[in-house]
C-alpha cells in the first residue's frame, strides 16, 4: 500500500463529481466485482479501494473517463486476488454463496411460493452461467452485456483493442447462450 | 454470405454496431437460413435473460467507511495500477520472440552466403550520391552500413558485424573500438529514459499546439499533421515505458517512489490503446491526452528512477543474456535508443565519438558497436566516415539531424 506523497485537497467541483459517481458507479462497481471474483464481500472491499484510488488521483483523471478508470481499476485488483488464490481451494463456496444471499421476503399477496422458487432457480442458473464462462469472454460479458458499457470504454477497461472485445463478447455469448438453454424460451 | 460471418454480426447488431446496410444483408440473410435465425431470437432471449439479474447494493457502511480511510491517509493499493500478465502469456511472448529471432538467423545465415562483402556494398551506397554525402537522419543508419540491432542485423552481407572475439588483430581496432564496454541494463535503462524525457516532453508540446490550433482555425491540414507527430510520438513513449518497465521485472530498475512506476505503467497501457485506434483526432482526446496529463512528473523520469550497480564481472553472462532477450522481444526499441556502428573491418572511423561513448553488445551474430542516441545528439551531430573501398579512400560527411520532425508513416 502506498501512501500519498501529500494531503491532497480536490476542489469543491471535482468533489461534486466525485460523489456523484460514487452514487452512480458503487453498486455496478460491487456487482462487476463480484461476478468476477464470485464473492460479494470482496468485491465491496474492491470497490471500496478503487473509489479510495480514484479519490488520491482525482486531479489526473478526466471527469468523463471515471467510469472506465473505476473498472480498470476494479479489474485490476480482481485480477490481482484472483491470481493470488489460484492455487488455494476454495472450501465451501456452494455454502458461502447461500449465505451470500440476502432474505428478501416476497410480497405474498402478489407472488405464488413456486413463482418465487423459480425465479431464484433461474437466477442462480445465470449466475453461474456467468461464472462458468472463460475470466477473459466473462469480463467482456459483464462490461458490455450486463452493465452497457461501450465497446471503446470495455477496451480501456481490459486494455485490448474494440475488434477484441468485440469477438471475445461474441464467444461469451455464445457460450452463455448454450449454458443457459434451458431458461430460454424463444 | 456466411453462416459464422452472420452471427458474428449478429451479436454486434445486439449492441446497435452494425451500419444500416449491413444490417440489411444480415436480416435478409436471416429470411433465407433457419439456423442462423433460430440463433437470433436465442440471442436475443439470452439478453433479455440478463436483465433478470438481482442488481447488486453496496453495504450501508460503504461511503462511511470509504470516508473515514481517505481520513486515515490511507494509500492507493499496490495492485491496482498493476496488470496481472499470466505466466503463460510471458511464455508465449517469449517463445514467439524466440522463434521469430531463429527465423531471421536462418534467413540471415542463408543470405550471407551469397551476398557481397560489404566494402563493396558500401561503396555502391556512396557512388549513389557521391556529390553530396549528406544522409539524413533517417536513412543514416544504412548509409553507415550499421544495420539493426535485432532482426535486421544480418539480413544483408553488407550489415554483418565482425564478433568481437574473431577479429583477427586487434591492434589493427581503432582505441575507441578497443576501449569499448559492454552494454549494461543501467545504460539500457537510463538512454530509454532520456529518451522518454524528450518525447513525453515533445508530445506534451504539441499537444499544447493541437489546442491552440484548434482554437484559432479550422485548418484540418495542421491538425492531422499534430495528430500524426502525437500518435507517432505515442507509440514511441509506450514502447520506451514498456522498455523501463521489462528492466523493473528483471529488477534492474526500481522506482523509490512507487507512484511513479504505478503511473507510468498506467500512462503506457494508454498509449498503448492508440495501436488498436484510428489514427484521428479522437484516439488523441481518447488516449493520449488523457495519458499526458496523468502525471507531470514522468517528463522528468531519468530523475526518478534507480538503477541497480552497473556492471558485475559475475554476472557479465545473465546481464547480456537478460539485454539479449528483451533485444529479441522489443526489436523495434533497441535502434531507437542506440546508434549501431559498422564493422570496424571497413576502415571506418567516428571522430566524434569519444572514448566512454561506445558500448559492446554481443548477440547471436557478433558483437555490435553502439553509441546511446543522447551522447550522440550531445556531440557535433557529425560524423566523418572513411571508406577504404576497393577504388581507394573515399571520404563521406554523415550529418544526423536530431531536431527535424520524424518522418510521416
Amino acid at each position: 500500500m502506498t501512501k500519498p506523497s501529500q494531503e491532497y485537497q480536490p476542489d469543491p467541483v471535482t468533489m461534486v463529481s466525485f460523489h456523484r459517481a460514487l452514487a452512480d458507479h458503487a453498486d455496478s462497481l460491487k456487482a462487476y466485482a463480484a461476478r468476477l471474483l464470485g464473492d460479494s464481500t470482496a468485491a465491496e472491499d474492491v470497490a471500496q479501494d478503487a473509489f479510495l484510488a480514484l479519490y488520491r488521483h482525482l486531479n489526473q483523471v478526466p471527469t468523463a473517463a471515471f467510469r472506465p478508470w473505476l473498472f480498470r481499476v476494479a479489474r485490476n485488483l480482481c485480477l490481482d486476488q484472483l491470481r493470488r488464490r489460484k492455487f488455494k481451494l476454495s472450501l465451501f463456496r456452494d455454502l458461502q454463496k447461500d449465505d451470500d444471499q440476502p432474505f428478501t421476503p416476497a410480497d405474498i399477496d402478489s407472488v405464488r411460493p413456486d413463482q418465487i422458487a423459480e425465479t431464484r432457480e433461474a437466477n442462480h442458473a445465470i449466475e453461474s452461467a456467468i461464472q462458468e464462462l472463460p475470466t477473459k469472454f466473462r469480463e467482456a460479458f459483464l462490461l458490455c452485456e450486463v452493465e452497457g458499457m461501450s465497446y471503446e470504454d470495455a477496451a480501456a477497461v481490459m486494455g485490448c483493442p474494440v475488434k477484441t472485445v468485440s469477438t471475445r463478447l461474441f464467444r461469451a455469448r455464445q457460450r452463455f447462450k448454450s449454458l443457459v438453454s434451458r431458461l430460454i424460451k424463444v | 454470405m456466411n453462416c459464422n460471418t452472420c452471427r458474428y454480426e449478429l451479436s454486434q447488431c445486439l449492441d446497435g454496431r452494425l451500419p444500416s446496410g449491413r444490417r440489411a444483408v444480415v436480416m435478409q440473410h436471416l429470411t433465407t437460413c433457419e439456423a442462423c435465425a433460430s440463433f437470433w431470437s436465442e440471442l436475443q432471449a439470452a439478453q433479455q435473460l440478463t436483465l433478470q439479474l438481482q442488481k447488486e447494493r453496496v453495504s450501508d457502511g460503504f461511503r462511511d467507511q470509504l470516508w473515514e480511510r481517505i481520513r486515515a491517509g490511507e494509500g492507493t493499493p499496490d495492485a491496482v495500477f498493476h496488470e496481472p500478465v499470466p505466466l503463460l502469456t510471458k511464455a508465449r511472448y517469449a517463445l514467439t520472440g524466440a522463434a521469430a529471432a531463429a527465423a531471421v538467423l536462418l534467413a540471415s545465415t542463408w543470405l550471407r552466403n551469397d551476398s557481397k562483402t560489404p566494402s563493396e556494398d558500401q561503396v555502391a551506397e556512396v557512388k549513389q550520391s557521391p556529390e553530396k554525402g549528406v544522409i539524413a537522419a533517417q536513412e543514416e543508419p544504412k548509409a553507415i552500413g550499421g544495420g539493426t540491432l535485432v532482426g535486421g542485423q544480418g539480413t544483408t552481407g553488407s550489415r554483418r558485424l565482425m564478433p568481437r572475439q574473431d577479429l583477427p588483430d586487434q591492434d589493427s581496432m581503432p582505441a575507441m573500438f578497443a576501449s569499448a564496454q559492454p552494454l549494461t541494463a543501467d545504460l539500457v535503462a537510463m538512454e530509454a529514459a532520456r529518451q522518454f524525457e524528450q518525447r513525453y516532453v515533445s508530445a506534451n508540446r504539441s499537444l499544447a499546439q493541437l489546442t491552440t490550433t484548434r482554437n484559432r482555425t479550422d485548418n484540418q491540414q495542421d491538425t492531422d499533421l499534430i495528430v500524426g507527430r502525437l500518435l507517432d510520438g505515442a507509440s514511441e513513449l509506450h514502447m520506451f515505458a514498456e522498455v523501463l518497465l521489462d528492466l523493473r521485472d528483471n529488477n534492474r530498475v526500481f522506482f523509490p517512489d512507487a507512484e511513479v512506476g504505478a503511473n507510468l505503467r498506467l500512462v503506457s497501457n494508454m498509449l498503448g490503446q492508440t495501436r488498436g485506434h484510428h489514427r484521428n483526432l479522437e484516439t488523441v482526446q481518447s488516449y493520449v491526452a488523457p495519458a499526458l496529463r496523468q502525471s507531470d512528473r514522468l517528463g522528468n523520469i531519468a530523475r526518478l528512477i534507480g538503477v541497480r550497480p552497473s556492471y558485475d564481472p559475475i554476472e557479465e553472462r545473465a546481464e547480456q543474456e537478460m539485454l539479449q532477450q528483451l533485444s529479441k522481444l522489443r526489436p523495434d526499441v533497441f535502434p531507437k535508443l542506440f546508434f549501431i556502428m559498422p564493422s570496424t573491418t571497413n576502415g571506418v572511423s567516428f571522430q566524434m565519438l569519444q572514448n566512454g561513448e561506445l558500448f559492446a553488445f554481443p548477440d547471436q551474430c557478433g558483437t555490435s558497436f553502439v553509441a546511446p542516441r543522447s551522447r550522440v545528439e550531445q556531440s557535433n551531430q557529425r560524423f566523418r566516415l572513411l571508406i577504404d573501398g576497393q577504388q581507394g579512400a573515399r571520404e563521406v560527411h554523415v550529418e544526423i539531424h536530431m531536431d527535424s520532425a520524424p518522418k510521416p508513416r
